[in-house]
């Protein structure tokens, strides 16, 4: 598969109709992109990867505005790191028979105070969708993860769900969502599903008495979470990248804002 | 268990068989209205002397009154809600905020004016408190009109009155809850509502008494261009228990109405209580009512609605859960049918250990109607092991008609567990095709399969009500009221 690395000068970047190709954006500590708009053409495969790791610094106002052209088929993960602050909204656009498979991760720790709104806009009909929002604070981290299915009149025949689950690691951590469902057709299937986990006094109890300390305990839940998300990126080293992040963030290599 | 015997109530449902037996019109709930020439004694419109005159004109203590102003300055001074519906439309200078259609409370029905009797027999009020019903409260415009009290209760200790009756007769107690659940800083219709409140319940149930039939009170406003801003206070003192239920309804005028009641539970250590409303305000009514209940340790609220009929409807039940092993039930039913926009919800904001919720929502829009569920869930730091369920279903009719869940879930305790579904569609052809082949009619099917939609919240109704409110669906569904 062709690849695209998005650049920092990049505003909009245009597929081809037939197209198949992986966009990575990654936005790491030397280069910020604040709005890009992807125009995804008919019948295409695209695997689009946005990666948000910026440095102590806040990252304001991020946008993507992706818009799924006919027949395409669109995989997409999302996964949110940095060391300052989050604020990133990204919308989806779906055209006629158009299919997206969203995964979003967001692991944030010490301070950071984050907010993600991602919306998923059907516009055309006989689209799929599903969703899958992973939050995971530590720490004293915050974050508020808005999400909705947006279903216009015309979008007859859509199929869409979007589940979230929050993992909250510490006691001081603390986490909003809002699985949203708007909808303006009636021959449709929509849902969504919010939970939360945590490990009850029993389960601490238990690993505890196999030897486990917390941290350990932490690096079990959080290792399992990642790999569910990197195990459906198939590029190797972009997954080996996501996996490293992760790592250095688990094992307190990471300099955040205090 | 008392034994529930068969009593008529009249709601929406009625409005067919009436219009059917008369052709005349004018009979139905929403069609029939009595002349009201009290109306002459005021003016539309809002400012401090009315404020005033109210307070003077029910002989309020001091207090109340600087309440009241201290509210119509929080009134004037916040904006409208930015959110939700439109409410632009809502000309707040052409409601009439007090009017009082009679001097009297009566406690008998033979004492209440004639006009206003017929109106409150065609509800089907009376006999129903014969035969169901441990009390009944009944408020006309700005004023209640009647209100008794089953004398067993009375000698238990219970007080069902008129609240503007039990301010003068239990002062302190009313000073000590009135708009403690609902401060008037929460929002401008509480605002508007703490400046010109009038009329509504005052209950109290003493510690360990149980009340074993429901309680009802029903809300009418029969004046074009009326507004009606009743306060419901319930007290239920610790292991008390209780069911209390709210009707509400309207004449069609054509004009816009306002209806910006509240309703304020405080459930103490132990208690139980169930709060069942069913609203079915005509089709030019904005609804914009506030409802909130603090449920204190190890007691248990439930919320139990059913909204119709209204132009714009906002309510949102909210309990308070203080009290560590506190839990509390919303389920609730919204029906949007042509013109209306149904934004209901429920709220549970958790503060205290090991509490519980369970909310159960289910729209259904028809004929460009908008169903929009708006709901919250905070899980409060100090509120650890708390455990909230929430499942919202939609059914979109047809292609006019919109449904929006917008769940907000706010958890700042990691001990929390939470599950949210919520899901939304349209009523299943094969499950229509089956019922056709069986002889009904395609609206009699699409009606069976909608009341089998709404079937976890009817069943929490008393049996007459279960019936009153599975009728009114059938008719929505038959596109014959409103």
């Amino acid at each position: 598969m062709k690849q695209k690395i998005v650049k920092a000068t990049d505003q909009k970047i245009v597929v081809p109709d037939g197209e198949e190709l992986l966009i990575l954006d990654y936005i790491s500590n030397d280069r910020l992109k604040s709005n890009l708009q992807i125009n995804i053409g008919r019948q295409c495969l695209i695997k689009y990867i946005l990666i948000i790791d910026n440095p102590v610094s806040d990252l304001n106002q991020l946008t993507r505005a992706i818009y799924i052209g006919d027949n395409s088929r669109l995989y997409s993960r999302q996964a949110y790191f940095g060391a300052g602050d989050i604020q990133a909204q990204i919308n989806n656009y779906l055209g006629h028979a158009s299919f997206l498979d969203s995964q979003a991760f967001l692991y944030q720790i010490a301070k950071q105070d984050s907010q993600i709104e991602d919306n998923y806009i059907f516009r055309a009909p006989n689209s799929q969708g599903k969703f899958l929002v992973t939050e995971i604070l530590d720490d004293q981290a915050k974050a508020a993860y808005y999400s909705d299915i947006i279903i216009k009149p015309e979008a007859q025949g859509t199929d869409s769900r979007i589940d979230m689950k929050l993992y909250l690691l510490s006691d001081q951590a603390s986490g909003q969502f809002l699985p949203g469902l708007k909808i303006a057709a009636n021959e449709v299937k929509a849902g969504h599903g919010a939970s939360t986990f945590n490990l009850s006094d029993a389960d601490l109890f238990y690993l505890q008495a196999r030897g486990l300390t917390i941290s350990q305990i932490k690096k079990l839940i959080i290792n399992s979470l990642t790999e569910r998300f990197i195990a459906c990126i198939d590029d190797q080293k972009v997954a080996k990248i996501i996996s490293v992040l992760i790592k250095k963030r688990r094992t307190g290599l990471v300099k955040t804002k205090q | 268990m008392p034994k529930v015997k068969k009593v008529k109530l009249l709601l929406a449902s009625d409005v067919k068989m009436k219009n059917q037996a008369d052709s005349a019109g004018h009979s139905s709930m929403w069609d029939s209205y009595n002349q009201a020439s009290y109306m002459n004694q005021t003016k539309p419109g809002l400012n401090e002397n009315l404020v005033r005159f109210i307070s003077q004109e029910k002989k309020e203590p001091a207090w109340m009154l600087e309440r009241r102003l201290a509210s119509l300055k929080l009134y004037q001074e916040m904006p409208m809600p930015n959110w939700g519906p439109d409410l632009s439309h809502l000309k707040l200078d052409q409601i009439t905020y007090y009017a009082k259609a009679t001097d009297k409370q009566s406690q008998t029905w033979a004492d209440v004016p004639i006009d206003i009797k017929n109106t409150f027999a065609k509800l089907g009020i009376p006999k129903a408190e014969q035969e169901i019903l441990a009390g009944v409260g009944a408020q006309y415009e700005s004023t209640v009109i009647y209100h008794n009290l089953k004398e067993q209760y009375r000698e238990q200790g219970v007080i069902f009155e008129d609240l503007d009756v039990a301010l003068c007769q239990h002062e302190e107690l009313v000073k000590k809850y009135f708009m403690r659940a609902v401060p008037p800083t929460l929002h401008k219709f509480a605002a508007l509502h703490g400046a010109v409140w009038s009329g509504g319940t005052f209950l109290y149930i003493p510690k360990g008494v149980k009340v074993d039939l429901p309680l009802q009170a029903y809300f009418r406003m029969n004046a074009k261009g009326m507004g009606q801003f009743e306060h419901t206070l319930i007290i239920v003192e610790e292991g008390a228990q209780a069911h209390y239920i709210e009707g509400c309804s309207a004449p069609r005028y054509g004009v816009d109405s306002l209806h910006a009641g509240c309703v304020e539970i405080f459930v103490k250590d132990r208690a139980r209580f169930r709060y069942s409303s069913v609203e079915s305000w005509s089709k030019d009514a904005y609804n914009l009512n506030t409802k909130r209940a603090l449920v204190n340790t190890d007691a248990h609220m439930e919320w139990v609605g059913g909204n119709f009929g209204s132009n714009v409807t906002m309510l949102y039940p909210c309990s308070v859960l203080i009290g560590e092993g506190a839990s509390a039930d919303h389920l609730g039913v919204a029906f949007a049918n042509q013109g209306q926009i149904q934004d209901t919800g429920a709220k549970v904001i958790h503060l205290a250990h090991n509490t519980s919720s369970n909310i159960v929502m289910k729209s259904i829009s028809k004929g460009g109607g908008q169903a929009i569920y708006r709901g919250l869930i905070d899980i409060a730091e100090g509120a650890s092991d708390a455990v909230s369920n929430i499942k919202c279903d939609a059914l979109i009719l047809d292609d006019q008609s919109s449904s929006d869940t917008i769940p907000l879930i706010k958890i700042k305790n990691a001990t929390a567990v939470l599950a949210h579904e919520a899901s939304a569609g349209r009523l299943n052809e094969e499950d229509i095709f089956y019922l056709r082949s069986r002889g009904l009619s395609e609206g009699a099917a699409s009606a069976m399969i909608v009341n089998g939609f709404i079937e976890p919240i009817v069943k929490e109704l008393p049996l007459e009500y279960a019936v009153e409110m599975n009728r009114m669906v059938e008719l929505e569904m038959e596109n014959s009221v409103g």
